[in-house]
């Protein structure tokens, strides 16, 4: 079966493709490969969005094995139905915004999955201005619109439901997001919207960006800032130019980078950040009282 | 001259290769086969990666990398069969980087890069990415 005509400029050489080329301006090129089985739906149940990463993951054709992976539980419940024919990576973009975690590569190259509900804790790597910790060389921060959700759509299998943030939108007008999720029911979907529109609803000061100079850095604090992860926590406690009151910032590392030369190493990180605690009804952690600046989680 | 504290490791496939001089021998390779990683890092001088996103509400994207070799004496060049490299100068060749001997990059090679003057400076470089650009070919179903 012939799949297509690849027209060959004169002196072109074949890129790989079975069958024969000749020379001549409008030279044509039969391609017959064997066609690809096309994909059958694959069964899904009702389970949470680790175990949802975990199956699809089970149904590439190029073997990741198991061992090849460090994926939480989730948070999320997923509805139960037949998956076929996206893209992995489209999958792997549903299952990130139906949890609102981190789905990423390994820096050793497994793929990881981080749950929403990073609880912020004491002890965590700190990046500092100036005393003890990790002293960056530059910090970026923002203050604008350009997380601003305060009307928030998100699509389920079974619906749509939104939420909106009113007191934002007569404010700062209406700034909408739509979210494609696979999640389960509808109190998931709600719980999703109301979460973005109240996580995001009125511009925040964040940081968003911490470089550090490795070489300048203690032995012992370069194994540190280099054990970092993707999903970690990172604190930050600086004071711009050095007077007026401090400012102290929990993130969550959402990306690094790293820029080596025969002279410098510096390392970058991206952060969200972690401005409240959740509180989730029942949960061990996230159900305690006494934890007045949480926001109802889903 | 080369970058400090950082190492660069290319891979090749260990396992029974047919028409391969080396590991198409019966009794040589392993048919299973797996990975192999060599260092490369002779040469180079630059080193760029950044895994994750850069903010709340965006989409992971693919890691990438790129590493860049002085290449005076083509060492990295794919019409050198004199190199003891040449078999790494190859796209989807398996790629670590390693800083104090921890991992802060694996993924593939996707293109090399090869910039000779007339002079004989000359750099050769690759780019890379992450797992995510082997999942982006994969369409998902069941068997």
């Amino acid at each position: 079966v012939s799949i297509g005509i690849f027209g060959l400029k004169s002196g072109s050489r074949d890129d790989g493709f079975t069958g024969t080329s000749t020379s001549g301006e409008e030279a044509q090129l039969a391609v017959e490969p064997t066609p690809a089985p096309p994909p059958t739906p694959l069964p899904v149940p009702e389970e949470l969005t680790g175990a949802r990463l975990n199956r699809v993951l089970d149904q590439l054709r190029v073997s990741f094995p198991s061992p090849g992976r460090d994926i939480d539980d989730g948070n999320s419940l997923l509805a139960a139905g037949d998956i076929v024919g996206n893209t992995l990576n489209y999958m792997l973009d549903v299952i990130e915004t139906s949890e609102q975690g981190l789905v990423f590569m390994t820096k050793d190259g497994r793929v990881g999955f981080r749950e929403r509900l990073l609880q912020p804790r004491e002890g965590a790597v700190q990046f500092i201005d100036f005393g003890d910790g990790i002293q960056y060389i530059d910090v970026q921060t923002t203050f604008g619109t350009d997380l601003l959700v305060n009307q928030a759509v998100v699509e389920y299998p079974d619906g749509v439901v939104a939420s909106e943030n009113q007191q934002s939108q007569v404010i700062f007008g209406i700034t909408e997001k739509t979210l494609t999720t696979q999640l389960a029911n509808e109190a998931q979907a709600e719980g999703l919207a109301a979460y973005i529109v109240r996580r995001y609803g009125f511009p925040d000061f964040r940081v968003s960006d911490v470089t550090v100079n490795l070489r300048a850095l203690s032995p012992a604090q370069v194994t540190q800032v280099l054990g970092l992860e993707l999903g970690d926590q990172a604190d930050l406690v600086f004071t711009p130019n050095g007077f007026g009151r401090q400012i102290a910032v929990r993130n969550r590392i959402i990306g690094i980078a790293h820029d080596v030369g025969l002279d410098s190493h510096t390392m970058s990180f991206s952060f969200e950040d972690l401005p409240f605690d959740f509180y989730i009804l029942d949960d061990e952690v996230f159900g305690k009282l006494d934890n007045t600046d949480g926001v109802l989680g889903f | 001259l080369r970058v400090p504290n950082t190492q660069v490791f290319l891979g090749s496939f260990t396992g029974f290769t047919l028409n391969d001089p080396v590991l198409g021998r019966l009794d040589e390779g392993i048919l299973d086969g797996g990975i192999d990683f060599d260092d490369v890092t002779e040469g180079v001088f630059a080193v760029s990666c950044k895994r994750g996103r850069n903010r709340d509400l965006e989409r992971t994207t693919a890691g990438q990398l790129s590493v860049s070799f002085r290449n005076q004496t083509r060492l990295f060049d794919p019409t050198n069969p004199d190199s003891p490299f040449v078999r790494f100068v190859v796209p989807r060749r398996p790629v670590r980087v390693e800083v104090d001997g921890e991992p802060v990059f694996q993924g593939f090679v996707d293109n090399w890069a090869f910039d000779y003057e007339p002079g004989g400076d000359s750099v050769a470089s690759f780019s890379a990415s992450d797992g995510f650009s082997v999942f982006a070919r994969n369409v998902n179903g069941g068997e």
